[in-house]
């Protein structure tokens, strides 16, 4: 069949897994999850012990800083980044039915990058520096809600809005998007660069809590949306005449799916620039584990895609201390590898 | 109180798919739409299940514009076995035999009773924990027909009707489960339920079904019992190749060659 859909060679043909162990898988995720968050907020350049905080032993004033205004919000944004984009990354999944999607691909996070290029090159010009730190974010927030909303209006314009010009329509909005980022990369100084490829290569190191708490909201709502939809996503997977015979709205869950998975990675993006491959891999780790019910792994990968994240993101920050690498470069190390091992191993049927 | 088309059209491009066509489909009764292929059967059912709108004309639900229906309540009252047979993803069977459930989630939990009795019925009950997409095409088709049948078991607000809709559902099957199949189709008819099925297999429709209608290029040419819509003369002049119809003594049934 030619249709996107592989299964991975050697997979079992059977389904032995029961509901109850998706529930111990879930628990399991969110114990790890919770305990990979107090770890990353103690380890670093300097160790801080969270529980010395909560039982006020923390006399030390230069240890709180640290704890409560640098590495707080960066591993809370590392969290609800790779959150936003493992969820993101599995709704796609469901939403193309095809298992290698990414949140990417609809164009997305390449409208978000234009928005913050074009600030970090142009803003210089016409804005306060003191600005900046608010503009960039605002900018890629807008080119990424620019790209949904074309999306959303492409959409509307075509009654009839089939999964396979989603992609292609995605394609060519990368396309453009490539071209923009080319041409600002190109238009750039020595020190803009600098900023712009880690920037692009992702990076949790600005998060401070003015930047931080919007991107949270914005990706909570996101995330919760996407979630309640998980179910319907299910029977989307029978195809679209099937579910809407089964009594869902495939035209309203299927723009609820990209304006929720636009506005987690766009919000995702905005603080922390492009984080790669979290979309794509954990939604596959998380089926391996259970399963393939969208309720488990959308879920699933929220609390995987927050580990996960804020794993990449300790060792980017320790490795090579006192400097830090972009966190894109460990996500990218741990992904690409993964991806290729995933499409070696998968087999159109 | 019927599912019915009244004087629908349906245009494409220009291309008159569906033409001026009035059917009712009747409760307790199976009605089959055959023709060649092209003749609109596919879009005619679309049509019926509200998926596609008429250019011309409207669809009724008992008495009522299928339009006004909600998506949800349209669901309770009639499901639709498409021709589509693919998952993305490594769902089990039981996961996609759940999902015929979605419509009554609110109200009642999947009864297992109802769902083991019509796994066992369709010859699935040992293909539950199967990945959907490891089956074959015919154990496909016999999960799908199972979730169809599914999703009229729900709990019944009143005496509505129930409608089912089938497009094709023996293309994959061998002969053993074809006859199950139609025999199942049958029993739903006996219990209420009003049954539209596109099938190709000229006997089977003689043998399982009540009404015959037979589509030609988007027009109804023939509607009626077996006996009278099914001649010699028509289908070999609708076919375009010799089709011979007599009644097999031993048998006691008609039988169709070509």
């Amino acid at each position: 069949m030619s249709y996107p859909s592989e299964r991975v060679a050697g997979a079992p043909t059977t389904a032995k897994t029961t509901y109850s162990k998706q529930w111990l898988v879930l628990v399991a995720l969110g114990i790890t999850a919770a305990c990979v968050f107090l770890a990353a907020a103690s380890l670093g350049a300097i160790p801080v012990s969270p529980l010395d905080l909560f039982m006020e032993r923390a006399g030390r004033t230069m240890q709180r800083t640290v704890l409560l205004e640098i590495r707080l919000p960066r591993v809370l944004l590392a969290a609800f980044v790779g959150a936003a984009l493992a969820v993101a990354g599995a709704s796609l999944q469901a939403l193309f039915r095809n298992p290698l999607a990414d949140p990417g691909l609809i164009g997305v996070s390449g409208g978000a990058a234009v928005g913050a290029i074009a600030m970090i090159v142009f803003g210089t010009t016409f804005a306060v520096d003191a600005l900046m730190p608010y503009l960039v974010p605002l900018s890629a927030v807008a080119g990424a809600s620019g790209v949904t909303l074309f999306l959303y209006a492409f959409s509307r314009q075509f009654g009839n809005f089939s999964v396979t010009t989603m992609l292609l329509v995605g394609i060519a909005l990368n396309a453009l998007a490539q071209v923009g980022i080319g041409a600002f990369e190109y238009l750039s100084d020595d020190t803009q660069l600098r900023t712009l490829v880690f920037w692009m290569m992702g990076s949790f190191g600005r998060g401070t809590w003015t930047t931080v708490l919007p991107s949270v909201a914005v990706i909570s709502i996101a995330v919760a949306i996407l979630l309640l939809d998980a179910r319907r996503l299910d029977i989307l997977q029978l195809g679209e005449s099937d579910a809407r015979n089964l009594g869902v709205d495939v035209d309203g869950l299927k723009k609820r799916v990209i304006l929720a998975s636009a506005a987690a990675v766009g919000a995702g993006v905005a603080v922390a620039g492009i984080v790669v491959f979290i979309g794509l891999v954990v939604p596959h780790l998380v089926r391996l584990l259970g399963g393939a019910r969208n309720p488990y792994v959308l879920t699933g990968s929220m609390f995987l895609g927050a580990a996960l994240t804020v794993v990449a993101d300790l060792v980017a920050r320790t490795v090579v201390l006192p400097a830090e690498l972009p966190v894109g470069l460990v996500t990218s190390a741990l992904g690409a590898p993964f991806f290729l091992w995933l499409i070696a191993r998968t087999r159109p049927q | 109180m019927t599912l019915a088309a009244h004087n629908v059209s349906l245009t494409i491009n220009g291309t008159d798919i569906v033409s001026e066509v009035d059917l009712a489909i009747e409760p307790s009764t199976v009605t089959a739409l055959v023709g060649p292929n092209g003749a609109g059967k596919t879009s005619l059912l679309r049509m019926l299940t509200g998926e596609a709108q008429p250019s011309n004309g409207f669809v009724s639900l008992d008495d009522w514009p299928l339009k006004e229906f909600g998506l949800q309540e349209q669901a309770r009252r009639r499901s639709v076995m498409t021709q589509h047979n693919h998952v993305a993803f490594d769902f089990s069977v039981a996961d996609i035999l759940e999902l015929a459930w979605e419509p009554y989630r609110h109200k009642a939990p999947l009864p297992r009773d109802i769902e083991q009795h019509i796994c066992q019925q369709c010859d699935i009950a040992h293909l539950r924990a199967r990945i959907f997409n490891t089956l074959s095409g015919g154990e496909r088709q016999r999960v799908q027909f199972a979730r169809a049948l599914l999703q009229l078991r729900g709990p019944n607000d009143g005496d509505d009707n129930r409608y089912l809709i089938l497009d094709e559902p023996t293309s994959s099957l061998d002969v053993a489960h074809e006859l199950d199949l139609l025999r199942m189709t049958r029993n739903a008819a006996q219990s209420g339920i009003g049954v539209c099925i596109v099938l190709h297999d000229l006997n089977l429709a003689a043998r399982f079904c009540d009404r015959i209608v037979l589509l030609e290029q988007g027009h109804v040419i023939a509607d009626g019992p077996p006996a009278e819509c099914l001649t010699s003369e028509r289908l070999s002049s609708l076919y375009k190749t010799a089709i011979q119809v007599e009644w097999h003594a031993q048998l006691d049934r008609m039988v169709i060659h070509s």
